[in-house]
C-alpha cells in the first residue's frame, strides 16, 4: 500500500467527477449520507442498490435537479454544486426515455444542439452522425410513438450524447425493456460508451447489468456507500453481507473464531471446523459466506461434511440444489456437464476450496 | 377470439332511449325553427325558412351573437392563461394553503349563479365597470375558471416531468423548457379547458342577466328578453343556428384532437 499522501495526490490528479461528502435530506428523511466518489475520465461507474438506497437522488444531484444539503460536486476541477442543470453540460438518459412526443426523432436528437445555437447545417450533420452510431438513420423523420421501446431508448441515448457532454448519466435506462433486448442493449451501450469515450454514471438495481457494463461499481445501501470496486473484486470480496447478498445468491452461516493461524482462521460453525483465509480475533462471532456456484457435491463421507438433498431443480445450464446439513439449509449450483447427479433425498458430501469462503464484516 | 366489448340487446335499447332523451329537445327546436306559422309549432303544413330570414331583420340578435363570441373568446383565454400557472403550482408543489387555493378556484361551481349575479352587480358598479366588456370578462372568468382549471390540471398531473428535466439537461432555460416542452405536452388539456370555458361563457344566462347592460347584451340575455315579450319561432331559429355552429365546431375539434381525449384533458 502506498503512503497515504501519495494516494491522495494520485486521486486528485486523475479524478474527473468528484463527489465530496455529499448528503441529501428531505425533511427528516436522509436520502444520501456522507457520500464520496471519485470518477476518472472515460470511466464507466454504476451506482447499484435496492430502491430507496439513494442512488437516484445521487444521480439527480450530479445532474443538478437536486441540490445537496451538504458537500460539494466537482466536474473537471470546476465546482458544480450550485450550477443549474442547463449549464452543467451533462447528457442524461431517463428510465422513461423522456422523449419529446411532439417532435420527430431528428428534432429530439437535435434539441440540445439547437439550445447551443449550432447552425442548421451542422446540426443536421451531427444528428445524422449520432443516429448512425445508434443505428437509427432511417427513423429520423418518425415520431417517438412510432418506435419500439429499444428504439426509443436509442433515441434517448443519441439525444444525450450528440451534445458531446462531459458526463453521461444513465438512470435505469434498460429496465423498461424485455430481457433479450436488454442484454443486447447492454453490449451496445457499452460499445458506444467506449467509442465515444465518455465518462458515464449508470444507476441500476440490476446487479447483472452493473457487473456486465461497469469498470467499477459503487454498491449503495440506505443512503451510504457499502462497497466500491471492480465487478470481479467486489463479487469475490464483498466485505459485508449486504453487498454479498445483493451481488448474487450467498450462503451465510454464523460461527465463532477458534484459532488464528498464519493468514488463516479456524472458525467453528455448528461444530464443523472451517479453515478460512483472513484474520479475526479469537473468540469473535463472525458471519461466514460462500457462493452456491463454489460448492461441490461428492460422495457421502468424502466431503467436508455430509448433507441431505432436499430439492433439485434443473435449469438447463446448471442444477440448483437445496441441501440440508448441520450448518443449516444452503444452496448449491452445479454446472450441467451431461452426467446424472445426486437426486432428492440422497445423502451427499459437501466440499469446497478453503479460499472460496469469506468472512464478512459484522454490520 | 370472442369479442366481449359488444353491447347486449338490453344495453342497446337503454343507450337508444338515453340518446333520444338527450337529443329530442334539440331535434324539436330544430324542427320548430322551420315552421311557417307565426307561433311555436311543428312544421306540419310545410317547411319555411322565414324565421331564419327573420334573424337578419333583428340586428340586435346579430350584435348580441357577436358580443357573446367576443366575450367568450376573451373570458376563455384569460381563464386558461390563469389556469396554467395555477394548475402547475398546485400539481407540482406542496405549499401551505394549496388546498384552499384549489377550493377557491373551484368554488364558483358550488355558488348559485343568481347569488354570483347579485354580488357581481354591486361589485362592478362600485368599481365603475358595470356593463363594460372588461367587467363582464372578469365575471365570466371567475365563473368558467373551474372548467378551464380542471382540464388543465388533469393534463399537468398526467404529464411525464422527466421530459422537462431532459430539456433542461440539454441546455434549455426555464422559459424555453416551458414554451418548447411543457406547453406542447399539456396542449390537449389546455385546448379542452379553453373549449369548455368558451362554451360555458357563451351559454351563461343567469349571472349575465344581472350584469349586462343594453350596450353589452349577450345572446342568451337577448333571447331571454325577447321571449319575455313575445313567443315566436325566432327563438327556435336562433337556437337552431347555435346548434349548427356548435356542431361544426365539435366536428372540427374532433378531427384535430379527438373529442374524447380533449374533454378529459389527456
Amino acid at each position: 500500500m502506498p503512503p497515504f499522501f501519495l494516494k491522495l495526490n494520485l486521486v486528485n490528479q486523475m479524478s474527473f467527477l468528484s463527489l465530496k461528502n455529499i448528503s441529501k435530506r428531505f425533511g427528516d428523511f436522509v436520502a444520501v449520507e456522507d457520500f464520496n466518489l471519485e470518477v476518472d475520465k472515460g470511466e464507466f461507474i454504476s451506482l447499484l442498490g435496492p430502491s430507496g438506497c439513494g442512488k437516484t437522488t445521487t444521480l439527480n444531484m450530479i445532474a443538478g435537479f437536486e441540490e445537496p444539503t451538504t458537500g460539494a460536486i466537482q466536474i473537471d476541477g470546476r465546482d458544480m454544486t450550485h450550477v443549474s442543470p442547463n449549464a452543467r453540460d451533462i447528457g442524461i438518459v431517463f428510465q422513461s426515455y423522456a422523449l419529446f412526443p411532439h417532435m420527430t426523432v431528428a428534432e429530439n436528437v437535435g434539441f440540445g444542439l439547437e439550445m447551443r445555437k449550432v447552425g442548421k447545417q451542422e446540426r443536421r450533420e451531427r444528428v445524422m452522425e449520432t443516429l448512425e452510431l445508434v443505428g437509427l438513420t432511417e427513423f429520423a423523420e418518425r415520431v417517438p410513438k412510432a418506435l419500439s421501446g429499444g428504439q426509443r431508448q436509442r433515441v434517448a441515448l443519441a439525444r444525450a450524447i450528440v451534445i458531446r457532454p462531459q458526463l453521461l448519466l444513465l438512470d435505469e435506462p434498460l429496465s423498461a425493456l424485455d430481457a433479450k433486448i436488454r442484454e443486447s442493449m447492454q453490449v451496445e451501450l457499452r460499445n458506444i460508451q467506449r467509442t465515444v469515450g465518455i465518462t458515464t454514471i449508470l444507476v441500476t438495481h440490476d446487479q447483472a447489468e452493473a457487473m456486465a457494463m461497469s469498470d467499477r461499481i459503487a454498491v449503495m445501501n440506505m443512503g451510504r456507500m457499502a462497497r466500491l470496486g471492480e465487478p470481479f473484486e467486489i463479487y469475490e470480496k464483498p466485505g459485508d453481507s449486504f453487498t454479498s447478498n445483493f451481488l448474487g445468491s450467498t450462503n451465510i452461516f454464523d460461527g465463532e473464531v477458534q484459532d488464528e493461524l498464519e493468514g488463516q482462521v479456524l472458525v467453528n460453525c455448528s461444530d464443523i471446523g472451517l479453515h478460512i483465509p483472513g484474520s479475526a480475533a479469537k473468540g469473535a462471532r463472525v458471519s461466514v459466506a460462500i457462493r452456491p456456484e463454489k460448492v461441490g457435491l461428492v460422495q457421502a463421507g468424502k466431503g467436508i461434511f455430509n448433507a441431505k438433498v432436499r430439492t433439485r431443480i434443473f435449469l438447463g445450464t446448471c442444477w440448483a440444489y437445496q441441501v440440508e446439513s448441520d450448518l443449516g439449509s444452503f444452496n448449491v449450483t452445479l454446472q450441467n456437464t451431461g452426467h446424472s447427479v445426486a437426486g432428492e433425498g440422497e445423502t451427499v458430501g459437501v466440499t469446497w476450496h478453503d479460499d472460496a469462503v469469506r468472512i464478512l464484516a459484522e454490520r | 377470439m370472442k369479442r366481449y366489448d359488444k353491447n347486449g340487446p338490453l344495453a342497446l335499447v337503454f343507450n337508444f332511449v338515453f340518446l333520444l332523451f338527450i337529443l329530442a329537445p334539440l331535434v324539436v327546436v330544430c324542427l320548430v325553427a322551420f315552421t311557417d306559422k307565426g307561433y311555436l309549432s311543428l312544421p306540419r303544413d310545410g317547411l319555411s325558412v322565414r324565421w331564419f330570414v327573420a334573424i337578419l331583420d333583428h340586428p340586435e340578435f346579430v350584435d348580441a351573437f357577436w358580443y357573446s363570441i367576443y366575450l367568450a373568446l376573451g373570458s376563455a383565454t384569460v381563464a386558461v392563461a390563469l389556469a396554467i400557472p395555477a394548475a402547475m403550482a398546485t400539481a407540482r408543489y406542496k405549499f401551505p394553503g394549496r388546498g384552499l387555493i384549489m377550493a377557491f378556484f373551484m368554488s364558483p361551481l358550488m355558488i348559485p349563479h343568481v347569488v354570483l349575479g347579485v354580488a357581481f352587480l354591486s361589485y362592478l358598479s362600485s368599481l365603475g365597470w358595470s356593463g363594460t366588456y372588461i367587467g363582464l370578462v372578469a365575471c365570466h372568468v371567475v365563473l368558467i375558471m373551474p372548467y378551464a382549471l380542471r382540464l388543465v390540471l388533469a393534463s399537468v398531473t398526467g404529464m411525464d416531468r422527466s421530459a422537462e428535466l431532459a430539456a433542461k439537461s440539454l441546455g434549455a432555460s426555464k422559459w424555453t423548457t416551458f414554451r418548447r416542452v411543457t406547453i406542447p405536452l399539456i396542449l390537449p388539456g389546455v385546448t379542452g379547458g379553453w373549449v369548455l370555458a368558451f362554451i360555458t361563457s357563451f351559454d351563461e344566462l343567469t349571472m349575465t342577466l344581472f350584469i349586462a347592460s343594453p350596450s353589452s347584451t349577450t345572446l342568451p340575455v337577448r333571447m331571454y328578453q325577447h321571449i319575455t315579450e313575445t313567443i315566436d319561432p325566432l327563438i327556435a331559429s336562433v337556437s337552431a343556428v347555435i346548434i349548427f355552429i356548435t356542431m361544426i365546431m365539435m366536428i372540427i375539434l374532433d378531427r384535430i384532437f379527438g373529442l374524447d381525449k380533449l374533454l378529459v384533458g389527456k
